[in-house]
């Protein structure tokens, strides 16, 4: 199937859902509806699921998240109240790569220059994140995360070993 | 009347019994038939299942599924698609149900007479000298089905549909409702409450009058075809189809009278998983700690130095909830979670601390489809409270999503936490 059909029957997929209703924290105000479909790639660059943003505005209100095979895997919403977006993110901290580099470069340090971020996941694919590297020509390759305003380097704080 | 085939795969006759003193309603095979063509027709029009049945037809009744008590509790009735399989549909015709559409699928052909063929040949690998004069499906434990072997009307063997694995003797039934063991028969008819058994009475033969009602009369329902249908349904006279139950935490356990009542707290540094779902949890029960204090008692270290709870310590959850309430919740650490725990618990009014490989959250609610459309099985979705993506020490109101539904069947759950008040 291509990346095209893919996406358009992702996007039929998501407006019939929320038709549907049962999906969604109860009314958004505004129009909602959803973005683009964005890849989540696990390691090695697989593709292990699909990112369909729901954009109210300026605000992300949510996401729905399929597996490959387009099974749905959930609804995640920002929404605290039904009605209200009020907390809800900006919908480009989640999707606009230029603002996800920035965040991530502010924290690499001055002068060091980071790659594209790739939408992933940090250890666990319920921990959705932007994966961003930076190299340095001591060969040092540096991860960040960025998962909207927060932005952190990859550590030993959340080994194999732990729940993060 | 009994309804006897032979096979030349197997010497013996089958008969199929016909119902032990009946059900309460009589229905005829025909009424079957079109009661099963009528709901089919409702669900094509529902939301989302539009087209998934269109052009299927009813072409006979299917076969009787028995309760352990003898009483026919549904018919299990092949869905045709020209010569091939669309599938099944399980319609009921005990009242006692409530309901006469339970599920409609295709993950299986319902082909009768093979898994009877099967069921005999497994029957004679385990007794080589069985006897028996007639055999039936039976309801071992609804939904689950096995072939009941009899012989002058007294069983002689049961063996579990398609694992053919025999099912043991009934054991005296000293537990709770719908609380069976692994593996135990039971009577759906005799475990239901007798007040649910009258209210579903009601509801079952409104339902199956509704079918014979002056607007649909004339209406044949043996093939599915959704334009035709709803020029001779008016359809805001048909009972909606209940299609899933649902239950979300609230105040109490009576939800008429409150909203749902359960807060979402965000991690408060990347690695602050635990930390998070406890304080979702203490806050339901009204205990207010921050969260870098939860932190500290969990041994998660500080908003500068944090770091995550080793799975060596998964333990150290319940230690630290029935400390906090100073004994006041009697906390459980599940192991390896299924359904019915999160089920029960939410339905108890509880929130659950769910972990899954590399990170926990807390559950709030659950959702469990009846029927399912084609090719799928019902879904189960849990209603989470994901304390991601993370906030900060500095920014405590922020983080965190609300996931409705998170698929169940794709998700691998390794301990759930759940707490009970202790009461006087």
């Amino acid at each position: 199937m291509t990346a095209d059909r893919i996406v358009s029957i992702l996007l039929k997929h998501v407006r019939e859902l929320l038709r549907s209703g049962m999906f969604g924290n109860g009314a958004i105000p505004g129009a909602a509806g959803p973005g683009e479909p964005l890849g989540i790639y696990g390691p090695g660059g697989k593709l292990h699921s699909w990112f369909v943003p729901l954009v109210a505005g300026e605000l992300l209100a949510g996401y729905f998240r399929f597996a490959p095979d387009l099974t749905l895997l959930g609804y995640s919403g920002f929404q605290r109240y039904e009605g209200s977006l009020e907390g809800c993110p900006a919908a480009a901290d989640w999707t606009d790569k230029d603002r996800i580099s920035k965040r991530a470069a502010g924290l690499a340090g001055p002068g060091i220059i980071v790659g594209e971020p790739v939408l992933s996941y940090d250890k666990t694919p319920s921990r959705i994140a932007w994966k961003v590297t930076s190299g340095s020509p001591d060969g040092t390759v540096r991860t960040f995360w960025v998962a909207g305003m927060v932005v952190w380097e990859d550590s030993a704080a959340c080994d194999d070993g732990s729940f993060c | 009347m009994q309804e006897i085939y032979s096979s030349a795969r197997f010497a013996s006759i089958i008969i199929i019994y016909p119902p032990e003193g009946g059900s309460r309603m009589t229905l005829s095979k025909g009424q079957i038939m079109r009661i099963a063509g009528m709901e089919l027709n409702t669900f094509n029009l529902a939301p989302l299942m539009q087209d998934l049945l269109e052009g299927a037809s009813i072409r006979t009744a299917g076969t009787p599924v028995y309760d352990i008590d003898g009483e026919v509790l549904f018919h299990r009735i092949p869905i045709s698609r020209g010569s091939r399989s669309g599938g099944y549909t399980d319609i009921g015709v005990n009242e006692v149900l409530g309901e006469s559409l339970l599920a409609v699928c295709s993950g299986a052909v319902w082909n009768e007479k093979t898994l009877l063929a099967q069921a005999v040949a497994a029957a004679k690998k385990k007794v080589r000298s069985i006897k028996y004069d007639g055999a039936r499906f039976v309801a071992y434990s609804y939904p689950k089905i096995a072939v009941q072997f009899l012989l002058r009307k007294e069983e002689v063997l049961m063996l579990e549909l398609g694992s053919w694995a025999e099912v043991p003797k009934a054991k005296s039934a000293d537990r709770d409702r719908f609380q069976p063991s692994n593996f135990e028969r039971w009577s759906l008819v005799r475990e239901l409450p007798d007040r649910t058994k009258k209210a579903n009475l009601q509801k079952f033969r409104k339902r199956v009058a509704l079918w014979d009602s002056e607007d649909v009369k004339k209406f044949d329902p043996s093939v599915i075809n959704a334009v035709k249908f709803k020029k001779v349904a008016k359809l805001e006279s048909i009972a909606v189809v209940k299609l899933f139950k649902s239950r979300k935490l609230h105040y109490s356990t009576r939800d008429v009278d409150h909203q749902v009542c359960y807060e979402l707290r965000g991690q408060q540094t990347n690695v602050w998983c635990v930390a998070a779902s406890t304080e979702m949890l203490l806050n339901f029960y009204r205990y207010q700690y921050d969260q870098p204090r939860l932190a500290q008692e969990l041994g998660l270290g500080t908003c500068a130095h944090p770091n995550g709870l080793p799975y060596a310590q998964v333990a150290k959850v319940v230690t630290v909830i029935e400390k906090l309430s100073s004994n006041t919740l009697d906390a459980t650490m599940h192991t390896n979670p299924g359904w019915a725990i999160f089920r029960d618990q939410i339905n108890a009014n509880r929130p659950l601390i769910s972990f899954i490989p590399g990170h926990s959250r807390t559950v709030a609610g659950y959702i469990q489809y009846l029927i399912a459309p084609l090719g799928q099985t019902p879904f189960k979705g849990l209603l989470v409270y994901d304390p991601w993506p993370p906030t900060t020490c500095a920014v405590p109101n922020a983080g965190g999503v609300i996931t409705t539904w998170e698929n169940f069947a794709t998700q691998t759950y390794q301990y759930a936490y759940s707490a009970v008040l202790k009461h006087v």
